[in-house]
């Protein structure tokens, strides 16, 4: 239990400070999805009712840490993304930093296009011109681009994050 | 019912935990709309983390910067220091040179106007002061090498500063018109009375007084006194000071001026030193034999 309470901590302090420190880095449009790739993470080591429980905390610290974004739509993306990683889990072998990047920058570009169809659907406010769709559109592929180098990194502080909660050293990798 | 709830739990789970994230973007996508309690609480809550980390990093950042600032600011100083040090002795050497320059236009001004004094500039390189900081005696780089003499008036811009009363091989020691042994025969200009200007060797104050027998006319404060050339010392029509109040004293047959010499001994830095006359056949001084070097002279 305690190992989980750690991790959702964790998320909650990285997406805190994740947003003054860019703005004070001036890198606000920047932005890597540090909350997906937590979300990665649980996917491959926690039991899926547990994990989503978890998840949905991350999603609403996102949503709550998003200036701009309607409650909820993060908590359901993030949601999808951990039941949609959560069964590959058992088929993919993360073999090392290599494949979380990889993982990172495929789930970054899917749960974009998933933000980007929530909105359309459900945010009333959100500018559902042919403009502004192509202008998110063209940003996931920077977007993931920018999130995959944090995959490794956040999965490697999340580990050792493990081990000090769990006093046991195991790696993700396989 | 418990075991349906166990076996699709997982289903459930995905159902319940898929559906209220979609009921809540359902709910806060709408627009307009007012802020509702969940975002309410939700802010409550994550307000004071995100401004605390704000104040963080800014002080982290401030940290940094004044760090990276510090880094160099060391020697940045030194050399602005350094900098300030040659700024400021190269700026009042400037101020030097200009005041100098302005003394040197004054003297060479005096030169011109009168060219019938053969003169020998010197520089003031020693002051005999008083307790009061008034300069009672001047030291001149100036000497018999120079073809200075005893008994030689010493003049500046502004007019008579004394006689060469001790001289050696290349320093003059000048006695001012203020020293209570000096005695110049002088004339108020314009005004036809003549009589001896005697220094009161006042350590307080630069002072002389004039003696005379009688006035042609009526004088008047500030009236300016020259010498008479009389004495043949001292060449005639070099302004020696002012009349500083009209209260006479009357000494036996003599009257009692206060005078205030015309030049301010204790600004005196470059001096000329008059060794001929020419011209107007009146010798006051006697030939130093000597050219006057370094421009000094006027033929």
């Amino acid at each position: 239990m305690m190992r989980w309470i750690a991790i959702v901590l964790f998320s909650f302090l990285i997406l805190a400070f994740e947003s003054p420190l860019l703005a004070k880095a001036k890198a606000g449009a920047y932005a890597p999805d540090l909350g997906l790739i937590v979300v990665l993470y649980i996917a491959f080591i926690a039991p899926y009712e547990v994990g989503l429980v978890a998840v949905l905390c991350v999603g609403m610290f996102k949503d709550a840490f998003s200036m701009t974004a309607p409650l909820g739509l993060h908590m359901e993306v993030l949601a999808l993304t951990f039941v949609v990683v959560h069964r590959l889990s058992q088929r993919i072998d993360l073999r090392g930093p290599v494949s979380v990047l990889a993982l990172t920058a495929a789930a970054s570009i899917a749960s974009s296009f998933l933000e980007l169809g929530l909105c359309l659907i459900f945010d009333q406010s959100f500018n559902t011109s042919a403009r502004t769709t192509g202008v998110v559109l063209a940003a996931m592929l920077p977007q993931a681009l920018l999130t995959a180098p944090f995959g490794p990194v956040i999965f490697w502080l999340l580990g050792q994050l493990e081990s000090l909660t769990t006093r046991k050293s195991e790696s993700i990798y396989t | 019912m418990r075991e349906y709830v166990n076996r699709h739990r997982p289903t459930i789970f995905s159902l319940v935990g898929l559906v209220i994230p979609l009921l809540l973007l359902y709910l806060h996508g709408r627009s307009p709309r007012q802020t509702t309690v969940f975002e309410a609480a939700l802010m409550n809550v994550t307000a004071p983390v995100q401004s605390a980390a704000s104040r963080m990093f800014g002080g982290v950042e401030g940290l940094w910067s004044g760090y990276i600032a510090l880094v160099d600011l060391r020697a940045e100083n030194q050399q602005l220091e350094e900098d300030a040090r040659v700024l400021t002795s190269q700026a009042l050497r400037a101020k030097e040179l200009g005041l100098e320059n302005v003394r040197l236009r004054a003297l060479l001004e005096f030169k011109r106007s009168r060219r019938d004094l053969r003169t020998v500039a010197a520089h003031v390189i020693a002051e005999d002061v008083s307790p009061f900081a008034r300069v009672l005696r001047i030291q001149l780089d100036v000497g018999t090498a120079d073809g200075i003499r005893e008994g030689m008036p010493v003049l500046a811009a502004e007019g008579l500063v004394g006689r060469v009363r001790q001289v050696s091989g290349g320093v003059a020691q000048v006695m001012l018109t203020v020293d209570a042994r000096s005695s110049v025969n002088v004339q108020v200009a314009g005004k036809g009375v003549t009589g001896n200007l005697q220094g009161t060797g006042d350590e307080e104050a630069y002072a002389a007084q004039l003696t005379y027998l009688h006035k042609a006319e009526e004088l008047a404060e500030g009236d300016t006194i020259v010498t008479s050339g009389h004495d043949r010392v001292f060449p005639p029509g070099i302004e020696v000071g002012y009349i500083r109040s009209l209260e006479e004293r009357q000494r036996g047959l003599y009257y009692e001026l206060q005078v205030v010499p015309a030049v301010n001994f204790s600004d005196l830095e470059e001096v000329l030193v008059v060794v001929g006359v020419v011209g107007d056949g009146t010798e006051a001084v006697k030939d130093g034999g000597r050219e006057a070097a370094e421009g000094g002279a006027t033929p």
